[in-house]
């Protein structure tokens, strides 16, 4: 199998690199970026560049393991594994039924083959599942409404952007390979303005850094709306044609003039102006939108009203004008699509449950019944680490009977395994997936054979069906063969409802979506019930209870207010360069840049809490608290603290010790941003 | 005769460290020893800097101070492609290449007891393919480029002492931060750098011993040839074997303590080395045989002399933090110093002692001793008491000698405490306290950083 081959990486991430891998003697030699994926071809991330380390890492689980009495772990063979976890789970189904098996899929690993768990939880007979996401649907949801789908332009469209937004986005960090075409707009003679309560590396290009208080975003915008309007500096032709609910909305941004815009986000209203004559006054305006501030109780409404500026300036369908938020029209192979695949289905007519809000994953777990949950199988994810409040979840977790995990190392939530079966990585099975940033669809070559006994979990569940005595005829109808070419046969079948889609294009390199467009919204036909971009949605009341306008209310959770009071500090979790969320940073070249986690906070709550650089730390609030080494930051908004996401607990991090189990107001999206904590120093 | 250079677009370098994976990953290196590192610039986001990633490894300068000054001649300059290269079965391991290369290239494989660095990717080069670090860059901010020229001007945190790097520093906008809107005033949290380490003191305990039985020896020796205390053959001879001993247990390889002469054109480390094994050598033969003082004393004399002011010389790097020569614990200083006791020759030692203490002051003032109790022992016991004794005529000129050694153990010690040389490390800290203090809060454009040559 020697050879450079086409591939791509299907981590959680923006950029879903296109690559090419070469492969010597059966093993990974080196890995570069593709030049045929015109979004990523400049080269690989830190991350992807680690992935040789990460195959053969000597910490990888290549055998199934058992967890002994004492908690340790022993090597089993996979006849001993399937044969206990096929027993479980039949003796489970049998005495309180399927549904009483939770399955727990993260966002570890894309690709079409990860529908295989679902077709095999059918073929048990049902089990229960989660709802929301963690990431991003209270942006995605907003998004729907306004515009009527999650598509934007290509991500080489923003070179033709005069002013350039990042608000809550940290390209630098999160999506490396957007900060080039920034690089290219700025150089063309495009303004950088960054909104973020941190100075972070993407603002170093930037003439501006508006850092307003976290969660006040919605109202940041709303009084730019103010500003725009009253200046007629908005499109008027564009929105009557285009705007649905133009005037209420008006009259909504009419209630945050500048004075109170100030007051309630802390940006000065000599700020606020400035930004508006550039909003107003430089197009085409693209808006690069993060994640982080919609993981706040009131995020889809901020997210709404961001994408209202958008409108009332005429900023969509042009080269150069957007909202880049998620590009979706790679995805076409879900169905049906997100974020509506968020939602718990309106019946309970499947054998499927969905009924267990991922926000809440620890006490919506405990709180299933009939039946109640008695095991749990979780793949591609960390939960212990990533979802909020880890106390909920470990408690959760360990109140069960029994427990799969499958992963690649052993995780947090590995160690709270009764088995732990070892993962493929991204080489060792061929799979097709999709992006959210590109329009590109990718194959993920297999290009060596698992090491150890590592088994692709398409194969662990066809055995596993086979076990549980399924019968053959449903097994093979249902899930592929283990072998090559089963796999390949049935990312075949799924390939070729699509035309211009095969493994052999697929191969050659990446392929752009049958259908995508260069320039979301040219058309200017919004698939909203209106056919309109909605400031106004009748849907938000319906369906989330939500006002109809973007309006703004603040976060629940409000720093040295109220019933956090006594917690005067926001904590921001954000993603770093490092890692994707708790995946890399357990590799050795990963640890030698970032050996430690860190808590930033800025030089004036530092001084009045008589902390210096490098000083031991307890960050904590009522939920928990985290002991970490204090870093002083000149240029972080005083009163927010940050620590990264995606350390192991086992690592001294684990920032969801700190966070809130909460739903955002739309989307059932996790609010975990909404976290007041305070901080001292130790000894 | 170069293949080209690197190219560092500052504009472009978010700091990402794909460079750094890509090279460890092409090169089979050890993470905890990778060729290349990301030196940034205000780490700590003062608000009135920008911030600014330095990505380097070895510039494969055209004037390189790690090859000058190699004594073990272990690199050399590959003709095609202009790479400075290291050959690790030449290297013995004494780290001097560490000390003088301000960018931090060379790197010390403690497992293998050699360095280890930056080959510019040779075999991509041969292979028609730029280095893996640069094919990498998924912001094109490192790129390689086929010309040669100037390197653009002057940076602050990048660190130039005329070596003219194969490095072009591109980029011209992130001359000033962007403006923030909530980052109140606040004392600037740069510190002047820190000086004196005494881990540094553990890394170079072998040299410290050294160097101190040297400058005792080479004053007994020259002290007996005027008629001062005579030598104590067995003792001296014993002596000198040890400290060249103990100098070999420096070195990564002492095996391969040999090569270290291996450079007398260009080295200060292997003029010491030759210098010290001959007097020492010499000393030893002419101790052994009675006679009469000679020429061929004097000239062996004159041998160990010529040793302590090699020592002295190695010590010279361009840009570290203290200026090494002149220095109160010079080994040349300390000979004559302890001649002059062991002669009882107040004109000799007086003077010796005069210039130590004023030249100790002065590393005082700048916080390059431990000051308190170590500064007035090193005073007292070091200086002021050898003086008296000496004036009240002890009837052995030993037991003056006696408190200054401990006095040159002590300032020695300091001196290996305080050894800083120059790196992109140093570089930051000393432009960014230039660049944050009030006066010069207006940007980088507006305050060139002092460039120490």
């Amino acid at each position: 199998m020697d050879g450079v081959f086409t591939t791509a990486c299907p981590r959680n991430c923006y950029s879903t690199c296109g690559l090419r891998v070469e492969v010597a003697g059966g093993r990974l030699r080196a890995l570069e970026s593709h030049p045929a994926n015109h979004a990523t071809s400049n080269g690989l991330c830190l991350k992807g560049l680690s992935y040789i380390e990460r195959v053969y890492d000597p910490e990888r689980l290549l055998h199934p393991l058992e967890r002994e009495r004492t908690g340790s772990f022993r090597r089993i063979s996979w006849d001993r594994a399937l044969e206990r976890i096929a027993t479980e789970l039949a003796a489970t189904r049998a005495r309180r039924g399927p549904r009483s098996v939770l399955f727990y899929a993260g966002s570890g690993t894309k690709g079409l083959l990860n529908g295989v768990a679902p077709a095999f939880w059918r073929l048990f007979g049902g089990c229960t599942t989660t709802y929301g996401d963690l990431c991003w649907p209270a942006g995605l949801e907003a998004t729907r409404l306004s515009l009527g789908d999650n598509l934007h332009s290509a991500p080489w469209d923003l070179v033709n952007a005069r002013l350039i937004l990042l608000w809550g986005k940290n390209p630098a960090e999160t999506n490396i390979h957007q900060m080039g075409f920034i690089e290219q707009a700025i150089e063309a003679g495009a303004r950088l303005v960054v909104v973020d309560p941190r100075r972070t590396q993407s603002a170093e290009g930037a003439e501006l850094v508006v850092q307003p208080r976290p969660g006040t975003d919605g109202a940041l915008a709303l009084g730019l709306a103010h500003l725009l309007i009253t200046a007629g500096s908005v499109d008027r032709p564009f929105i009557a044609a285009h705007v649905h609910g133009f005037e209420a909305f008006a009259g909504l941004a009419a209630r945050f003039p500048p004075s109170r815009v100030e007051a309630i986000c802390d940006v000065p209203e000599r700020v606020l102006r400035d930004l508006a004559q550039l909003v107003g006054g430089i197009a085409p305006l693209t808006i690069c939108a993060g994640f982080g501030m919609q993981r706040y109780t009131n995020s889809a409404q901020t997210m709404r009203a961001l994408i209202a500026l958008l409108a009332i300036t005429g900023n969509l369908g042009v080269p150069g004008a957007g909202w880049v938020y998620a590009n979706l029209q790679s995805h076409v192979f879900s169905d049906p699509k997100d974020p509506l695949a968020f939602y718990p289905p309106a019946g309970d007519d499947d054998p499927i449950r969905v009924s267990v809000a991922t926000a809440r994953l620890g006490h919506a777990m405990r709180e299933q019944h009939d039946p109640p949950l008695a095991v749990a199988w979780i793949e591609r994810g960390n939960p212990v680490t990533q979802n909020p409040e880890t106390p909920s979840v470990l408690a959760a977790l360990r109140d069960l009977d029994f427990r799969v995990v499958t992963d690649q190392f052993l995780t947090d939530t590995a160690r709270e395994a009764d088995i732990v079966l070892p993962a493929k990585t991204m080489f060792e099975q061929s799979d097709v997936i999709t992006a959210y940033w590109h329009p590109y669809i990718q194959l993920k070559a297999k290009v060596i054979e698992p090491p150890g006994e590592v088994k692709p979990e398409s194969e662990i569940y066809w055995h596993l069906a086979h076990r549980l005595g399924i019968p053959a005829g449903e097994i093979e109808a249902a899930l592929p063969a283990p072998g090559d070419g089963a796999v390949e046969a049935w990312l075949a079948r799924r390939l070729g409802a699509h035309p211009g889609l095969s493994l052999e294009r697929l191969r050659e390199g990446p392929v752009p979506a049958p259908g995508a467009v260069e320039v979301a919204w040219a058309d200017r036909r919004f698939p909203t019930p209106s056919g309109r971009i909605e400031l106004w949605s009748d849907e938000a009341r319906r369906r989330w209870g939500a006002d109809e306008l973007p309006t703004w209310a603040p976060p629940c959770e409000r720093p040295g207010e109220g019933a956090s009071a006594a917690y005067p500090l926001q904590l921001l979790t954000p993603n770093t360069k490092n890692r994707i969320h708790s995946q890399f940073g357990n590799l050795p070249s990963i640890r030698a840049l970032d050996p430690a986690p860190r808590l930033q906070l800025s030089a004036v709550d530092a001084a009045a809490r008589g902390i210096v650089d490098g000083d031991r730390v307890r960050v904590f609030n009522d939920r928990g608290s985290l002991e970490l080494a204090a870093a002083l930051d000149g240029s972080l908004r005083p009163g927010c603290v940050v620590a990264h996401n995606g350390w192991w607990l086992a690592e001294g991090g684990g920032v969801n010790l700190l966070s809130a189990a909460r739903e955002t107001d739309m989307g059932h999206g996790a609010a975990f941003h909404d976290n007041a904590v305070e901080v001292e120093r130790l000894g | 005769m170069s293949a080209g250079r690197f190219v560092l677009d500052l504009d472009r370098c978010t700091g990402c460290a794909a460079c750094v994976v890509a090279c460890s990953s092409e090169n089979s290196v050890e993470p905890a020893l990778a060729w290349r590192a990301v030196h940034t610039f205000n780490s700590r986001r003062e608000p009135a800097v920008p911030v600014l990633h330095y990505s380097l490894a070895c510039n494969h300068c055209a004037e390189p101070a790690c090859l000058a000054g190699c004594p073990a001649a272990a690199y050399t300059r590959d003709p095609s492609t202009g790479a400075v290269l290291l050959d690790a079965g030449r290297c013995m391991g004494c780290r001097y290449c560490a000390w003088v290369c301000p960018y931090a290239a060379p790197r010390f494989d403690h497992d293998r007891g050699v360095m280890a660095k930056c080959t510019l990717c040779a075999h991509r080069l041969a292979a028609g393919r730029i280095p893996a670090c640069c094919a990498a860059c998924p912001t094109d901010a490192l790129r390689f480029e086929s010309l040669e020229g100037p390197g653009g001007p002057a940076r602050p945190g990048f660190p130039d002492v005329g070596l003219r790097p194969a490095l072009r520093l591109a980029g011209t906008r992130r001359r000033h931060p962007p403006s923030l809107t909530a980052s109140p005033p606040h004392a600037p949290l740069a510190q002047p750098p820190r000086l004196l380490a005494w881990r540094r003191l553990r890394e170079e305990w072998t040299l410290w011993l050294f160097s101190t039985v040297m400058i005792v020896l080479v004053a007994w020796f020259t002290a007996a040839a005027a008629g001062g205390p005579s030598l104590l053959p067995p003792v001296f001879a014993g002596a000198g074997v040890a400290a060249l001993g103990i100098s070999a247990l420096h070195l990564g390889r002492p095996l391969r303590a040999w090569r270290g002469l291996r450079n007398l054109r260009s080295s200060w480390i292997s003029r010491e080395a030759l210098l010290s094994a001959a007097f020492l050598a010499g000393a030893t033969v002419l101790s052994a045989v009675p006679g009469a003082t000679g020429p061929l004393h004097w000239a062996t004399a004159a041998v160990g002399l010529a040793a302590l002011l090699a020592m002295d010389l190695v010590y010279r790097v361009p840009g570290q933090a203290v200026a090494a020569v002149p220095h109160s614990a010079m080994a040349t200083l300390g000979g004559a110093w302890i001649l002059g006791l062991l002669l009882t020759a107040p004109a000799l030692a007086i003077p010796a002692a005069v210039v130590k203490a004023a030249l100790y002051g002065l590393r005082w003032r700048r916080g390059v001793t431990a000051g308190g109790h170590l500064a007035a022992l090193r005073m007292t016991v070091g200086l002021a008491v050898p003086c008296v004794l000496l004036a009240v005529a002890t009837p052995s000129p030993w037991l003056p000698v006696a408190f200054a050694v401990v006095g040159e153990l002590l300032d020695r010690a300091e001196f290996y405490a305080g050894l800083r040389f120059l790196s992109p490390g140093l570089q930051i800290e000393r432009d960014l306290l230039v660049l944050t203090r009030p006066q010069d809060v207006d940007g980088v454009g507006s305050a060139s950083p002092r460039r120490s040559r």
